[in-house]
């Protein structure tokens, strides 16, 4: 092969090779958030059943056993019919109070769409705004105008020298530009111009006041007919704000201890170790397409380094008329890509494994076992995961030896999904 | 993590306590002034020393053969235990292929054995105590050159001491290889060849007299009544032949004494029948020296840790001589008693003390003036720090200078305390050392960190500290503390250990707040917390969201702070 045509060819593969780096992130990181994203509802959902699981109804004992259960103490001691009672009390009197409100009372007044006090005032101010920036823009689409006033011509900061040629160049545009502007003296025409910016401040301050009242008045519409809705249904709303409480303390509550709350309650067990699951997947998955990345990344940037290489070396002037080996040519012309597409095509397989993986029910709290090797049944090297090696630091000569299945319908028998 | 340093301590010398001690006193000191280096060290130790007991104690786990006393008691075959014993101490060394390897009064073993592995491990330390004149001196001599240091164990009275370090030593730099090295040494002539690497040192003591429990603390654990006289007596570490028979004597003749308080430290290797009473104390447990300062008086047989733990304790003493293969025990006795640190009491062949002997003594451990003499002269005897300065010498053949220079400089004993009651691993202490390079005197680093509240691991205080900006110097340090004390104090109110924990490693932190301000908002968040009955899960599970995406704005971060404060507080985020 002459190596001109080398060339040509190994300048179009650098660029193919520039170009597959490039696209790197995007190709695996695609993937991979679209399965992060699916194994994060998963995990809102448990997260959702396993506070419902501990607070299925609004009662006293169930509230009392919350802390049993949890390890979640704020209900304890809470008297709910006393809790209620106040949270009524509560909303009656804020209800009350928006009712009385004047803003509230002339709200139909104060925001009709046409005739609304707070509407035409809004309207009027928008539109004095767009009257002072027309006025404005006619002076700011003055050419050099802008330029002038921020050098402060004709005022005490101007600092050009005169004997400079842009002294002289300022003066000339500083004359047509008062005079354009039917001005005596430059000075009136900045006077102006200030006139307008202030003018503009003002009624941008009066346009943000309107606006705070127009949102206020709609406010204290929302918040009144949300204390309705929540007076209508109390029992439910403070059980959906007690679920809340509750599910913001299970989402990062330690999972060990939160199995060791739980005594033994296989619903509560199951669901537990469904969330721990899903979250070593997710920190799993992450690992392994950040892993996945770097090493193509470094692949592909060793064959565009080598590539250039060939291509600086047979640039050279004493090569303008050789003649390459075919075999050697093809050979450093060779796509990395296909070699890559065949490793990817497999790390896939073993990322699916990993993010669809849904036997939580193997996981033992109780015995010193690594997530990544139930997930995996020991049969993938996880080293590159800091929880990973540092477990296999510990543990030398380890082997994982995957526990008998569970006797019960321990998994079977549970719906969590 | 820098890699653990790897050392096995031969401590095969019968089946007595006197080597394992000297042994564990001088791998105490390593494991302080390692871990005041940051470094992990992996200790195993091989030994004879029926005493395992005081290994346990003292947190060191013990590879142990049985003694050639308890092999001949079992009837063993003396050539099958002999063979065992070379095997099993060449395998050990072989396998485990030490960084360092330190032995105990016998450089080629025990039973000859360690000629054929001492090229095995990297460096090399003989820890030379004194033996008999003419006890295998040209055999000793022999082994030396495969060692890359060699300690020599000072006697109280007759010490001079190397000191090309910065120990707290009362005699000035010793060129000892230059001078005295014709003469024996422990009755040991060292060959030309090794002469650079001796160093002296004084005795080595599993505990200084600062390491000691007080006086009233003392009495009250060894059960001694008030005005009554506390005389300690002993016959070593109860495994000498003669130890029951002596101390029955002793027992016999000072028990009917009404105003003496016997205080019996059979030893941890005594199998003989106790002998309990109104005013007897019977201890067989090791470490009792920690309780020397609860003693009025001695008598003891003239064991080298016994002795000098006694003399160092200030105790007035009465020493006696047993028959040792190794120890001259009586030489010890006219040394000490010629230097007026202790008294001589002889004992018959059968072990007996001699009577008129043993009323005189009693007589002049009686009289006030008397002790008090005995108790200057025997603390003037006797030079502190030899676990220390041996240990510093063992180091010095693994570690870098610098490395050890600055942990020399921490490992006072205020901090080495602090770090041994707190149990922290080499892990964290590299962390914290590498957080408070800045201060480089041990006793400065403890008192602040003494301030950490109990109830908050170290581990939490350097997840703190490694948020604010690099401490550049003691000023940056105190106020970094100080901000800790602040939060800890607030964060130990709330939550279990583990809570906290992953409170701290996750909780919001902005770059651009002060870290005062950011200490004082989460006082008050931490306090709404505490006053509310939150969980600490829950708070941070609100922290988070009220700081999301505020961390780049001062104000904002701290209004968020507070503003999670009072969700927390009212249980939920206001409105309706």
């Amino acid at each position: 092969m002459h190596v001109s045509q080398f060339l040509s060819l190994a300048q179009q593969r650098r660029m193919e090779l520039q170009r597959a780096l490039a696209a790197l992130p995007t190709e695996l990181m695609g993937r991979h958030r679209e399965r992060e994203k699916a194994l994060d509802q998963l995990r809102e959902k448990t997260l959702d059943a396993l506070a419902e699981v501990n607070l299925p109804t609004l009662d006293q004992a169930t509230l009392d056993a919350v802390e049993r259960f949890t390890g979640y103490g704020r209900f304890r001691g809470l008297n709910l019919a006393a809790h209620l009672a106040a949270e009524r009390e509560r909303l009656t009197q804020r209800i009350a109070v928006i009712m009385a409100d004047e803003r509230f009372v002339r709200r139909e007044e104060l925001l009709d769409p046409t005739a609304g006090v707070l509407t035409l005032r809004a309207r009027q101010a928008r539109e004095e705004l767009a009257l002072i920036e027309s006025g404005l823009q006619r002076y700011e689409q003055e050419p050099d105008f802008l330029d002038l006033y921020r050098r402060g011509y004709r005022t005490p900061s101007y600092r050009q020298s005169v004997l400079s040629l842009q002294y002289y160049k300022d003066w000339k545009r500083g004359d047509e530009i008062t005079e354009k502007f039917g001005c005596k003296t430059f000075s009136e025409v900045r006077a102006a111009y200030e006139n307008l910016l202030r003018g503009k401040a003002v009624c941008q301050q009066t346009l943000k006041s309107i606006e705070d009242d127009i949102r206020q008045v709609r406010e204290l519409i929302t918040e009144l007919n949300t204390a309705h809705q929540r007076l209508g249904n109390l029992p439910q709303a403070v059980l959906g704000d007690f679920r809340r409480m509750l599910r913001e303390h299970l989402a990062l509550a330690d999972r060990k201890q939160l199995f060791q709350w739980a005594g033994g309650d296989r619903v509560r067990e199951s669901l537990i170790k469904q969330l721990d699951g899903i979250e070593r997947q997710i920190a799993y998955t992450k690992a392994m397409v950040e892993h996945r990345l770097e090493e193509e990344r470094r692949y592909l940037s060793e064959q565009l380094t080598r590539l250039n290489q060939k291509i600086a070396k047979y640039s050279r002037q004493k090569y303008q008329n050789a003649w390459l080996s075919p075999n050697k040519a093809q050979a450093w012309l060779r796509d990395p890509r296909e070699r890559l597409a065949a490793q990817r095509e497999r790390f896939w397989r073993q990322y699916d494994r990993v993010a669809t993986y849904d036997r939580y029910d193997r996981y033992d709290f109780a015995a010193d076992m690594l997530w990544w090797d139930v997930i995996t049944d020991g049969r993938l090297d996880g080293d590159f995961i800091p929880e990973v090696y540092q477990y296999r630091q510990a543990h030398p000569g380890y082997t994982y030896v995957r526990p008998p299945e569970p006797q019960s319908t321990y998994y079977q028998g549970i719906d969590v999904s | 993590m820098t890699r653990a340093l790897k050392v096995v301590a031969y401590a095969v010398n019968g089946a007595g306590v006197g080597h394992l001690t000297r042994v564990l006193a001088l791998l105490r000191w390593m494991r302080r002034l390692a871990l005041c280096a940051g470094r992990q060290l992996d200790v195993y130790v091989l030994t004879t020393s029926e005493a395992g007991s005081l290994a346990l104690r003292e947190g060191f786990a013990v590879f142990k053969l049985p003694s050639k006393t308890a092999a001949r008691a079992a009837g063993l075959p003396k050539k099958d235990y002999l063979r065992v014993a070379r095997q099993w101490v060449w395998h050990s060394i072989g396998l485990l292929q030490p960084d360092l390897l330190v032995v105990d009064t016998f450089p080629g073993g025990t039973f000859g054995e360690l000629g054929p592995v001492l090229d095995v491990p990297a460096r090399k330390l003989f820890v030379c105590r004194e033996v008999k004149a003419g006890f295998d001196a040209a055999g000793f001599a022999a082994w030396l050159p495969f060692y890359d240091r060699i300690v020599v164990v000072g006697e109280g009275g007759v010490v001079r001491h190397s000191s090309d370090n910065d120990f707290y030593l009362s005699t000035p730099a010793d060129p000892f290889w230059e001078e005295t090295v014709e003469e024996p040494v422990n009755g040991i002539v060292f060959p030309a060849a090794v002469r650079s690497r001796v160093r002296r040192v004084p005795p080595i003591l599993l505990r200084e007299p600062e390491e000691l429990h007080d006086r009233t603390t003392a009495r009250r654990r060894l059960g001694i009544p008030d005005g009554a006289l506390a005389l300690w007596l002993s016959a070593g570490g109860g495994g000498d032949a003669m130890a029951e028979r002596t101390l029955a004597a002793l027992v016999a003749a000072l028990e009917p004494l009404d105003d003496i308080h016997l205080v019996v430290g059979a030893g941890p290797l005594f199998t003989g029948a106790p002998r309990r009473g109104r005013s007897i104390t019977w201890l067989t447990e090791p470490l009792v020296v920690e309780d020397f300062a609860g003693l009025d008086a001695a008598i003891s047989a003239a064991g080298f840790n016994a002795t000098h733990e006694l003399l160092a304790a200030g105790v007035p003493t009465a020493l006696f001589a047993q028959e040792k293969i190794a120890d001259d025990q009586a030489a010890r006795v006219a040394r000490l008693a010629a230097a007026g640190a202790v008294l001589p009491l002889l004992l018959d062949a059968d072990g007996t003390p001699d009577a008129a002997g043993l009323a005189a003594v009693i007589a002049d451990l009686r009289q006030p003036e008397v002790r008090a003499r005995l108790r200057a002269q025997a603390q003037s005897v006797v030079v502190l720090g030899g676990a220390r300065q041996s240990a510093w010498y063992a180091l010095q053949l693994v570690l870098d200078a610098g490395e050890l220079q600055a942990a020399t400089a921490r490992a006072t004993m205020r901090l080495c305390r602090w770090l041994e009651r707190r149990r922290l691993d080499a892990e964290s202490c590299a962390r914290l050392w590498a957080l408070t390079a800045a201060v480089t005197d041990g006793d400065e680093l403890a008192e602040w960190l003494e301030a950490i509240p109990e109830g908050v691991t170290l581990e939490d205080m350097l997840t703190f500290l490694r948020r604010l900006p690099r401490l550049a110097n003691i000023a940056d340090l105190e106020h970094a503390f100080g901000l800790w004390q602040r939060l800890a104090e607030a964060l130990k109110a709330v939550g279990d250990e583990r809570a906290r924990t992953m409170f701290l490693r996750q909780m919001p932190w902005s770059r651009q707040a002060a870290p005062e301000d950011q200490v004082r908002v989460l006082t008050a968040f931490l306090s709404a917390v505490g006053t509310a009955g939150e969980s600490l899960y829950r708070a941070l599970g609100v922290l988070e969201r009220h700081t999301a995406g505020v961390e780049s704005d001062p104000w904002q971060w701290l209004s968020a702070v507070l503003k999670a404060a009072e969700e927390v507080r009212h249980g939920h985020s206001g409105g309706a």
